[in-house]
């Protein structure tokens, strides 16, 4: 049997056939279908939901909306768990399960309450000023956990998301009044209109104000414009998708949510929500505006709500925030408030208005009706710890500055709701690039002028009567769709009309005065959430954090999960006071993405587990059947190397590595880049960004060469083959294949138009094996490729062209292991049948596969450097020992002329040399650092390895003047221990490259 | 995210391009008889206005042209496309 105390008699929006049970901090409740958790928190009479952030003050629900900075809940349970839900976007559905936060048993009694008694010992930048000594990370920890909010759940989230890319001639954002005339009247025209609302049910106010348009009931209309809305082909009406950023070129994202609430694990439920990326023609903001609280003593105690929540819980959830409710107000747009409740049966003992008497429509009618109405009175205390039990009250004097004094009086009630004005959502606007205006007679900041094809319309430009939103959305729908590039229709409908356009008569109250010459500033709470008060403000002011962009960072005001929706204004309001200034010159931050918090899952869509990190993959897939183990080298899935029972994986690597040493390796090398230059003036081309003389090498020839940028420093290096006169096939880094054949393509349509050269990067379509050892060219020999192999017909540095079986196949002869090597260039269809095929015919010669980390060990050994290993994005050629090369080349190079730079020619510079640690068997971590005798930092190692050819610990380093140190020794500081080690040239083995010419 | 209007392939998303930096810098044709604060000004010193900047634009998930424009660099508002080789139009030379 359902008890919702609070609920009225009145229908509501819910259904009261459909009962649903929920759990809140571990104690069973009911609601109706329709119900939010907060509606149904507020009707089973749970008065604290949550804690405030720090001070751990009982705080129950204060509004209706998005705004919400009170009743922060974490929903579902284990991997579901989503943590700080605002109660009052979450639908109530059957066996939902609820807790609060920041609070320790629960809500009800949380022990770190305490803190509360000691508030005025902690006020803004307290932490920062007290935990200073030695250091705050000593206390960090600590006062984290003092002050979180929610656990967060580090299981994976069970549900899945996806994205959208959406085109449209007119965005609307916002579906209330404003929102749908804008909609239909923009369609009307012809655009194709998307419109987004970021609740479940569109219609905004209408849903839940008793107001009437074109003669009938709101809600007939609203219903009336929806359908026809959904039978326009022109129109997308998306529900339940908030717009969270406005970007350049009118590029709006959204966050569609599909599925009412998790779908962990329900097979065949969809994504749970969706990104939208919208590219829009025309926008329109129609995105409303929120009630601001007021600010007076203990203003934050269960019980006291927005004035339009209690309104908007009893017209549409029938479900009344207390029994005996009091109006504190500094408008009459909040008296409808007092007059939709007694309609209800509930009673309202007093209406308390900061205005002196005045004459209009809304206090005749309350006064008609009877109720008290203190005009010109302020609150000054409220009492009730876990619910509002009493308000006291004292006239204002005539200015509103101070209270008459001995003249105030207590009202008991347990509600209280409060209005101060509202504070339009600016958020999308100014994330646009939009400028705010401060709008005095509404005293709030409104959309001035934006840069980007948007306009705003409704409550948002406080525009607040029903008819001004009805007619502005009517207006500017028509005239986007006309900007966008559609012709004004020959009839168009009337506007629809209301009869609601009353004045609200507002009247700023940013806080209370001093009340008998007491200030209460530290007990007027301005933001909720963060428990920041006036006198946090103030303070904030006194010791010179004026500027709006400090107040918020000292105070910590607005940079809770709410972001302020409720208490910037106040805030900025206080910050003037502060500062003798106006709201309008203290400014407001730039608001920045995303509008509401965003699950990081949504934004990451389907790019998650293997499809977070796409790899690149070699055409040769006979390593993953025969345990070559994967790894991560510069985007590409390479084997490692090939695991082998009862081997370690050292053994296994030093296995290869002697096999490449002493009989044959083959190693799929397909990542490496490749480029085809081709054109009458390729080799000028080449010649002109490589350090080498390319003109001189013959067809048939290979060279290596390096390229810089022009401060001179490396960034790619690699052969480079002559194929033809006007041929060359230039090969780079694996991580440089995309990049370099880019910059060459600049290069030659921006800065050298006049050459003839066309670049082709071929990296993929050619895959590229290489044979390496003594007993390579006996197994190459085998394939009968018709090329004499011969060191004297075919030397190291050498290319040719051939074929296998009619498959185009090149090979060169080049080495990166300081073995004789060939590297086989065929159509990357073919290569797994190549590779297969070469182990077949180089078994009897002891053929072994080769990965990554045995090749590592080899090109150590020969001290080859690899760019971006041994190199930074300040060495040039001259640091690593290739001087001679460029003082031979007297063309000019791209980097040429920065090597000659002062900087360049330093005699301290980082040094590419070999170190031979005295131990031999020492394990050298890369990144080591290079000590000298007086234990300076000199330089880092940038390769190691363990040597089992020269039986040597060996690496290779940059280190300051290192060619002049050869021969003498430094330190590896290798933990708290020193290590000294050899300075050597880095060619460990073989130096002067005889084998590679045998 | 910026939308531009490539010259071949028409109007596209900032995603499918590259940005190459201010456009019209001229490398010294003679670098070997330029001092080194000349060839560092050519290096290192950019404009970097506040306003209009003319840089250089590569469709590169598209064509692979190279092209030059005129962006505000305050409002990303696009006021001149023009090919490579070509001098920028007059509106774009305010910064000079």
């Amino acid at each position: 049997m359902i008890t919702n105390k609070a609920r009225l008699d009145c229908p509501g929006a819910i259904d009261r056939n459909r009962t649903l049970r929920f759990t809140f901090d571990g104690k069973k409740y009911c609601g109706y279908q329709g119900d939010t958790l907060a509606s149904a928190l507020i009707a089973n009479d749970v008065n604290v939901v949550a804690r405030s952030f720090k001070l751990h003050r009982p705080r129950g629900v204060l509004s209706a909306g998005v705004e919400e900075c009170n009743a922060i809940v974490q929903v579902g349970e284990g991997a579901g768990r989503e943590v700080s839900a605002r109660a009052t976007q979450v639908l109530l559905y059957d066996g939902l399960v609820a807790e609060s936060q920041n609070c320790w048993p629960s809500a009800q009694f949380d022990i770190s309450a305490i803190y509360s008694l000691f508030s005025r010992f902690l006020p803004a930048g307290f932490y920062l000023k007290t935990f200073m000594w030695p250091h705050w990370h000593w206390y960090e920890g600590f006062i984290r956990r003092a002050a979180g909010l929610g656990r967060v759940n580090d299981e994976a989230d069970p549900d899945y998301y996806t994205k959208r890319f959406c085109n449209c001639d007119v965005l609307v954002v916002g579906g209330g009044p404003a929102g749908i005339t804008a909609a239909l009247s923009a369609a009307h025209v012809g655009a194709s209109v998307m419109l987004l609302d970021d609740q479940a049910q569109l219609g905004g106010t209408l849903l839940w104000e008793n107001e009437s348009i074109d003669g009938r009931d709101a809600k007939e209309w609203l219903s009336l414009s929806l359908t026809h809305l959904d039978s326009l082909e022109n129109v997308q009406v998306l529900p339940h998708t908030v717009a969270v950023g406005y970007y350049d070129h009118n590029f709006v994202t959204a966050v569609q949510t599909l599925g009412v609430h998790h779908c962990a694990g329900v097979p065949g439920n969809g994504p749970r929500q969706r990104l939208l990326k919208i590219r829009a023609a025309q926008v329109v903001l129609a995105t409303g505006a929120i009630e601001r609280p007021m600010v007076f003593p203990d203003n934050d105690r269960p019980g006291i709500l927005l004035a339009s929540a209690v309104r908007h819980y009893a017209n549409r959830y029938a479900v009344s925030p207390g029994k005996s409710v009091a109006l504190f107000t500094n408008n009459d747009f909040a008296y409808r408030t007092a007059l939709d409740l007694l309609a209800h049966g509930v009673a309202v003992c007093a209406i308390i208005d900061i205005r002196p008497v005045h004459k209009s429509v809304m206090i005749s009618r309350a006064r008609e009706l009877g109720i008290r109405l203190l005009s010109g009175y302020g609150v000054i205390a409220t009492t009730g710890r876990k619910r509002l039990k009493r308000v006291q009250v004292a006239p204002l004097n005539d200015t509103g500055t101070a209270f008459v004094p001995g003249a105030h009086h207590w009202i008991d009630c347990d509600t209280l709701a409060m209005s101060g004005g509202w504070n339009p959502v600016v958020h999308l606007y100014s994330q646009a690039g939009g400028k705010l205006k401060f709008d005095t007679e509404f005293a709030s900041f409104v959309p001035d002028q934006c840069e980007q094809r948007l306009t705003s319309v409704g409550a948002v430009n406080g525009s607040y009567t029903l008819n001004q939103c009805l007619t502005e959305g009517h207006k500017k729908g028509s005239a986007v769709a006309i900007a966008a590039g559609f012709l004004s229709p020959a009839v168009s409908p009337d506007a629809p009309l209301s009869q609601d356009d009353s004045d609200s008569h507002l009247q700023p109250y940013w806080q209370t005065p001093a009340i008998d010459g007491n200030s209460s500033a530290d007990s007027q709470w301005v933001d909720f959430l963060n428990d920041v008060t006036v006198a946090d403000i103030n303070l904030s002011a006194k010791e010179g954090f004026r500027s709006v962009e400090h107040l918020k960072r000292y105070t910590a005001t607005g940079m809770a999960v709410d972001q302020g929706k409720t208490s910037n204004i106040n805030a900025l309001a206080v910050m003037g006071q502060a500062t003798q200034r106006e709201v309008g010159q203290v400014g407001t931050t730039r608001f920045r993405p995303p509008y509401l918090p965003v699950t990081i899952g949504t934004l990451a869509g389907s790019r998650v587990g293997e499809l977070s990190n796409r790899y690149r993959r070699l055409p040769v897939v006979w390593h993953w059947h025969n345990n070559g183990i994967a790894e991560d080298h510069s985007g590409w899935l390479r084997p490692a190397y090939y695991a082998r029972e009862g081997e370690t994986e050292e053994q296994s690597i030093t296995r290869e590595a002697m096999a490449a040493r002493q009989s044959a390796a083959l190693f799929d090398s397909s990542s490496l880049g490749k480029i085809e230059v081709q054109g009458t003036d390729a080799a000028e081309f080449l010649n002109r960004v490589y350090i080498n003389n390319v003109k001189t090498l013959q067809v048939g020839k290979v060279r290596y060469g390096m390229m810089l940028n022009d401060n001179g420093s490396i960034i790619d290096d690699g052969v480079f083959a002559r194929l033809g006169h006007d041929h060359f096939l230039v090969t780079t880094s694996s991580e440089g294949a995309l990049t370099i054949a880019a910059w060459m393509e600049q290069r030659l349509q921006c800065d050298w138009r006049d050459l003839e050269v066309f670049i082709t990067p071929v990296t993929a379509q050619w895959a590229t094996l290489t044979l390496s050892g003594p007993r390579s060219r006996s197994v190459l020999e085998k394939l009968g490729l018709g090329v004499d192999l011969s060191t004297d017909h075919f030397p190291h540095m050498s290319v040719a062209s051939t074929e296998l079986e009619g498959i185009s196949l090149r090979v060169f002869r080049v080495s990166f292991t300081g073995e004789t090597s060939y590297e086989l260039n065929i159509p990357a269809d073919y290569a797994d049948s190549l590779w297969q095929l070469l182990l077949k015919k180089g078994k009897s010669e002891g053929i072994t596969p080769l990965g990554m980390e045995a090749l590592n060990i080899l090109r150590i050994e020969k001290g080859f450097l690899e760019v971006g290993v041994e190199t930074s994005v300040e060495t040039t050629p001259l640091d690593v020992g290739w001087s001679v090369p460029v003082s031979l080349k007297s063309a000019d190079f791209i980097g040429r002329r920065s090597l000659v730079r002062s900087h360049n020619q330093r005699a301290d510079r980082l040094q590419l040399v070999g170190l031979r640690p005295q131990d031999r068997a020492l394990q050298v971590p890369e990144g080591t650092l290079v000590l000298n005798e007086q234990r300076e930092r000199v330089g880092h190692v940038t390769s190691s390895c363990n040597s089992f050819s020269l039986n040597a610990s060996i690496c290779m380093a940059m280190v300051q003047a290192g060619e002049s140190l050869i021969g003498s020794t430094l330190v590896l500081a290798i933990g708290s221990v020193d290590h000294p080690a050899e300075v050597s040239s880095s060619a460990f083995y073989d130096p002067k490259g005889d084998l590679l010419n045998v | 995210m910026i939308q531009i209007d490539c010259p071949l392939c028409g109007l596209r998303d900032e995603r499918e391009f590259t940005w190459g930096g201010e456009a019209h810098i001229c490398r010294p044709e003679n670098p070997d008889t330029v001092g080194d604060e000349e060839w560092g000004s050519y290096l290192f010193m950019r404009q970097n206005p506040r306003g209009n900047h003319r840089e250089r634009w590569c469709h590169s998930y598209g064509c692979n042209q190279w092209f030059n424009l005129i962006r505000d660099t305050v409002s990303h508002k696009i006021t001149s496309i023009y090919p490579i080789d070509q001098l920028a139009p007059e509106s774009g030379d305010d910064n000079e």
